[in-house]
């Protein structure tokens, strides 16, 4: 792990570079963005090999974050896993429930009922409005705007406060469950959510109104660490990021699940594949959420909120109270948990930062036998040092924030 | 089109010039400034419906209130009587993916329940909140609604909270209760009675206790409940 | 009258029409000698009088069902194991319990008729069975819940009140029964009938208010009464021992065999972390079929409780010493006594064929001839399982010490020795003796190493004490009465300072400078028991099924620790305390 492992470089400077440097004798200087750094956020550690201002080479270290989420679900019942998915994009946390679930409700030929599936839609897009407020105002910061983040956070906390009002708390929402949800909307929610997103609306035109204009931010993340429509295509990007380069390619779109095939939005696409399109599409995204959000408050019927079959889904507590057979079948979903019928699945839904996957082996037991995750942000974060070669180090920082790593799902 | 290209300009000369923009970002704040500077803050708790655009709480002379449902510190809910409603079935300790609950079981004579907790032992620190005791109980004999997360201590041990701490709360009774129907000899009679006039039917509408369940909605059953004329 | 014509005489009758051809004879059986049937599709060839449901779990069907069992009577009472037979009279579904096989049958158990029935005969046994399962003991391991899971997910359709009868009713010493959960099956009536030959179980009353009951003036104090509690399919008999003690699905399994006599029954030993909880009796054929007496059952109690757990090295008050430097010292103070001449070895046929094979190497080291054998008094015996002959490795002790060319005496000349002056030093392998007195006798000699698990008399007279690992903590095996040699696998490591007999031995040896660096049981048997006359006994247990969880994958344990394992408030408290306070 020493830094002095990334070797000489081999790239050559730019020719104006070169004529003026000629006569100067230069050395690289390794410098370290520790895992404990305010801009590497997800503790990652960068280390960059720098030529005065410009990173020539660049080694990622990651695992810093790696908690063994997978090999953890293999100890515990199907649902049980879902406080541990809450942890992996936590900023997102209802989207790594819906994922894991729907991979399970694949494997169990499981078919969710309507209600319980706009509710899956309202919670993660709420949750995607959050996971992009999150993104754009550290950005902001981390480009010294200020301000933009305590629009965003403020906004983000109005989020988390309707949040807990339905999932019982604001990170780690522990809201979906095998065949349904865990809870209904709670009463007036509704109208207060309506509410939140008008303000959550203003704030963000704020933040728009301050930064996309301006001249900084524009100079600072226009150009800057472009990725072309091939090569993004040719690293795996998914999400946002991809799109931003330019290939149309969501989820939601092209392989719809849950409800989203009923709902009307559109996907932005940019053009140019640099900074400042990846934060477009989380603006311009963040709109289209709440234009989701609406039209799903609007088409949501009254309904059971989870599939009634007791080999799936707890019995409602007055049978478990009540009669021996409800009694039953809540103790040995408890014990033993769901019986997944064994095979393999791979189940991919549309995260805040792109396709999130999750792969499923299952022995036919109450439990796990392997999860696979596919993680959005790993490809990104794979790509940078290629991304930002003979980019500056002050690229580095907006870089790694439109990327959006999130420690939780990229390390697991 | 599902798909909506983004086309943005680069900066024009208005733009490039940065000083306008400059004006009209420090406007954009300073409208937020007079607005917090004149006006008084509005100390709602609910800031959706505050009138100024201050959103500080002062906390900790104000709180904001945690929503019902919001999975807060553990009790246990008490019976009239002050015994606990928990018989010691291990299922939330079964379900927690923490690990965090210990119990250890024992005997009570003359009740019904047969059995009861001689310990049980919530380790908050190893506590991942997650709620799973609260739907695995098959007796509404723990809930996360005191409202309040648990509290900070300076020890680890402060944070191992025994029965004895976790048995708090308003008590809770339903009609269904074994102690009830069968009677139990090791209660009062009289205040068995007592109790029997103010256990509850099991809810129907329960969303104030929000010991909710997935699997049905708590408000059809309350619709079904009503229909049957109960 | 004597011209009355006679009638003539009948002539011959005319040959009687043949009769008319009945049905064809049945085609001569597939194989010859046994049934052939067909048994959801997949073919079946069992002996002629076997029952549908044992041919069915010889193909691998199972069917479901509560009041039968392989080794009582036939009574087809809990209607569950309902198939479809195609030999049936008017396509009604016949018990599989007690309808035999016939030759060309087809027998069917996954129609939707079948299932109804499974459904309908679920929905009546729980339709008074009371809400019990946080309370109820065999949550787990209960057949109500796991067929209910598997064959009816039904919500109940019960709108009135449930029968109310007798809850927690000891029935007798060992044994609780809970009326409103009984099912009725019978299962226990038909043992105590037949099995414990001890009929003091009978069903009382009629209809739905039948329940199970002992008679007037006898309680259910049969020695083989804890049976009943594995037969019962739900939670209405449970043991009193074990009652609250712990969830069944958070307790792992391991194959052992019980200490209790010479029979040497097979015991599934359940335990968690590092106690035993319970033992059940394991199926063998040849041994204990599949019951084990009420006295064995509680064997396991000194394993956990009042164990000797560190080295000690003088007598009198506690004088704990690192094992190391107790072994050091008991093997000086053997040595010094062997070579006058005067050192006597006690082995307690309690201990496995490992720790007496290490024991009879090193006393062979020693330079000792013989061996005197202690070991718990006789007990009672009866015709059924029980043995006099409380220790469960005589045989094994009785081969070691030949193998190893070591005479074998019995206590009383022990005794004698000690009193003629001849043996004035003793090192005793397992501290059960036959007599109330050796303790006192043995306090008052010089050296006495003692190897013990248990705080008893004999070990509190040692003056080197060893402390030895009881079975759960270690492999081994033991030789019944009858010659046979049965494997009893390891369930915990051992706890404290303790270690099994063999490994104590071991280290004696080491200390005493002989060869014995054995590192396992394995090694023990492998380099001392192989030329033992044990017929076919292969010292290597087939592997154990997956996880050793008595319930499939058990939520909220990965390897049968509680849930909470780590602190408790007292011993964090403590641990605080101490390194608060240095």
């Amino acid at each position: 792990m020493s830094t002095h492992s990334l070797g000489p470089s081999e790239s050559t400077p730019p020719l104006g570079q070169q004529a003026l440097d000629a006569g100067l004798d230069s050395q690289e200087m390794i410098v370290n963005l520790g895992p404990s750094h305010p801009a590497t956020h997800g503790t990652c550690r960068l280390v960059v090999a720098l030529d005065g201002e410009n990173i020539r080479k660049m080694r990622v270290d990651i695992g810093f974050l790696h908690r063994g989420f997978e090999k953890s679900c293999e100890s515990v019942t199907w649902g049980q896993v879902f406080p541990y998915t809450d942890r992996l994009n936590y900023v997102s946390s209802t989207m790594n429930n819906v994922g894991f679930a729907l991979a399970v409700e694949k494997l169990c030929a499981l078919q969710v009922p309507d209600r319980a599936q706009y509710l899956r839609v309202v919670a993660s897009e709420m949750h995607r409005i959050c996971d992009h407020l999150t993104m754009v105002g550290a950005m902001g910061l981390e480009l010294g705007a200020m301000t933009a983040f305590l629009y965003a956070v403020e906004a983000r906390d109005l989020m988390w406060d309707r949040l807990t009002e339905l999932c019982g708390a604001r990170l780690t929402s522990n809201y979906v469950r095998v065949g349904g949800v865990a809870r209904d909307l709670p009463d007036g929610w509704v109208e207060k959510t309506l509410a939140t997103l008008d303000r959550t609306a203003e704030l963000r035109d704020t933040i728009d109104k301050l930064l996309t204009r301006n001249r900084i931010f524009m100079d600072r993340t226009r150009g800057v660490a472009t990725v072309s429509r091939e090569d993004a295509c040719e690293y795996g990007y998914t999400g946002p990021c991809l799109r931003a380069s330019g290939e149309p390619y969501d989820v939601r779109k092209a392989a719809p699940y849950l409800v989203y095939d009923r709902l009307e939005f559109d996907v932005p696409v940019g053009t140019r594949g640099d900074n400042f399109d990846r934060y477009l599409m989380r603006m311009e995204e963040m709109k289209q959420s709440d234009r989701i959000l609406r039209q799903c408050f609007q088409k949501m019927e009254p309904g059971d909120i989870a599939v009634r079959d007791f080999r799936y889904v707890l019995p409602p507590k007055p049978l478990v109270y009540g009669t021996i057979e409800g009694v039953m079948a809540h103790f040995k979903l408890v014990m033993e948990g769901i019986q997944v019928p064994a095979g393999e699945v791979y189940s991919y839904t549309e995260a805040a930062n792109g396709e999130l996957g999750f792969y499923l082996v299952s022995d036919g037991s109450g439990r796990p036998y392997k999860i696979g995750l596919r993680a959005p942000g790993w490809p990104m974060v794979a790509s940078m040092p290629v991304v930002l070669k003979d980019a500056l180090l002050a690229d580095l920082v907006p870089t790694f924030d439109t990327f959006n790593m999130i420690g939780g799902e990229v390390e697991q | 089109m599902p798909y909506k290209v983004i086309e943005d300009s680069p900066a024009d000369f208005r733009e490039r010039l940065f000083l306008p923009e400059v004006i009209r970002g420090v406007g954009i704040i300073a409208k937020q400034f007079w607005r917090n500077f004149f006006l008084q803050r509005d100390p709602n708790p609910d800031i959706l419906l505050r009138k100024t655009p201050t959103v500080t709480i002062q906390y900790p002379e104000e709180k904001q209130p945690y929503p019902p449902g919001y999975r807060g510190l553990h009790r246990l809910v008490p019976r009239e009587d002050g015994k606990p409603r928990c018989v010691a079935c291990y299922m939330c300790a079964t379900v927690c993916p923490a690990q965090c609950i210990y119990i250890e079981a024992d005997e009570v004579e003359g009740d019904p329940i047969e059995k009861y907790p001689k310990r049980f032992v919530i380790d908050e620190l190893r506590c991942v909140v997650c709620g799973f005791c609260v739907e695995a109980c098959p007796k509404d004999a723990i809930r996360m609604d005191t409202g309040e997360h648990a509290p900070p201590t300076y020890t680890r041990e402060g944070q191992l909270l025994d029965e004895k701490a976790l048995l708090r709360g308003a008590p809770v009774s339903y009609q269904y209760d074994p102690w009830l129907r069968r009677g139990a000899t090791a209660v009062d009679p009289k205040k068995l009675e007592e109790m029997r006039q103010r256990a509850k039917p099991f809810p129907a509408g329960a969303t104030d206790e929000l010991s909710q369940t997935p699997g049905f909605s708590v408000r059809q059953l309350a619709a079904e409940a009503k229909g049957r004329g109960a | 009258m004597a011209d009355e014509q006679k009638p003539s005489a009948p002539q011959a009758a005319a040959p009687k029409p043949a009769p008319p051809p009945g049905p064809p004879a049945p085609p001569p059986p597939k194989n010859p000698g046994m049934v052939t049937l067909t048994i959801d599709g997949k073919e079946a060839v069992v002996k002629p009088g076997t029952l549908v449901i044992e041919a069915a779990r010889q193909v691998g069907v199972d069917v479901p069902h509560y009041c039968y069992h392989k080794r009582l009577t036939v009574a087809a009472n809990c209607r569950m194991c309902l198939v479809e037979m195609s030999n049936s009279p008017g396509g009604k579904l016949q018990p599989a319990c007690q309808a035999t096989v016939a030759e060309g049958v087809a027998v069917k158990t996954e129609t939707p008729k079948v299932k109804d029935q499974q459904r309908a005969v679920l929905e009546f046994l729980l339709l008074n069975h009371p809400v019990d399962c946080p309370i109820c003991d065999q949550a787990g391991e209960c057949k109500l819940q796991d067929y209910y899971m598997s064959y009816d997910q039904q919500a109940s359709r019960l709108d009135m009140p449930k029968l109310v009868k007798s809850k927690r009713l000891p029935l007798g010493p060992t044994v609780t029964l809970d009326n409103e959960r009984c099912i009725l099956c019978t299962r226990c009536v038909r043992f105590m009938r037949e099995v414990a030959k001890a009929p003091q179980l009978g069903v009382a009353r009629r209809g739905s208010r039948s329940y199970i009951t002992t008679f007037p003036g006898q309680p259910l104090d049969s020695k083989y009464s804890g049976n009943v509690v594995d037969i019962c399919p739900v939670g209405a008999l449970t043991s009193t021992d074990f009652r609250f003690q712990g969830r069944v699905w958070f307790l792992s399994s391991a194959r052992s065999i019980c200490t209790g006599c010479s029979r040497g029954c097979n015991v599934h030993l359940d335990y968690m972390r590092d106690s035993t909880y319970r033992l059940r009796p394991r199926e063998c054929e040849a041994v204990n079929q599949e019951w084990m007496c009420d006295q064995g059952r509680t064997t396991f109690k000194p394993w956990n409780t009042d164990r000797v757990l560190q080295a000690r090295v003088g007598r009198g008050e506690a004088k704990a010493a690192r094992r190391a430097e107790a072994v050091a010292q008991a093997a000086a103070r053997l040595q010094e006594s062997a070579a006058k001449g005067q050192l006597a070895a006690l082995f307690s046929p309690g201990c496995s064929l490992e720790d007496l094979l290490a024991a009879c190497a090193v006393a062979k080291g020693l330079g000792l001839t013989e061996v005197y054998v202690g070991g718990r008094p006789d007990g009672w015996q009866d015709e059924f399982l029980k043995r006099a002959d409380e220790n469960p490795n005589r045989r094994g002790l009785e081969l070691a010490a030949a193998a190893a060319g070591l005479a074998v005496r019995s206590i009383a000349e022990l005794a004698k020795a000690i009193a003629d002056g001849k043996a004035k030093a003793l090192w005793a392998v397992g501290s059960k003796v036959p007599s109330p007195t050796a303790a006192a006798v043995f306090a008052r000699l010089e050296t006495f190493v003692c190897q013990a698990s248990s705080q008893d008399d004999v070990a509190r007279a040692a003056t080197v004490l060893l402390p030895q690992a009881p079975v759960p903590e270690t492999d081994g095996t033991f030789v019944n009465f009858a010659g046979r040699a049965q494997r009893f696998e390891r369930a915990y490591p051992p706890r404290g300072e303790s270690r099994p007999g063999w490994a104590l031995c071991a280290e004696l040896g080491q200390a005493l400078g002989q060869a014995t660096a054995w590192t396992s049981a394995r090694e023990v048997f492998q380099a001392l028991g192989r030329g033992l006359a044990l017929g076919d006994f292969t010292w290597d247990l087939p592997p154990a099924s997956r996880a050793r969880a008595l319930s499939p994958a058990p939520a909220g344990t990965v390897d049968g620790r509680l849930p909470g394992y780590r602190e408790s408030a007292d011993k964090v408290a403590a641990d605080i305390r101490a390194k608060v306070t240095g």
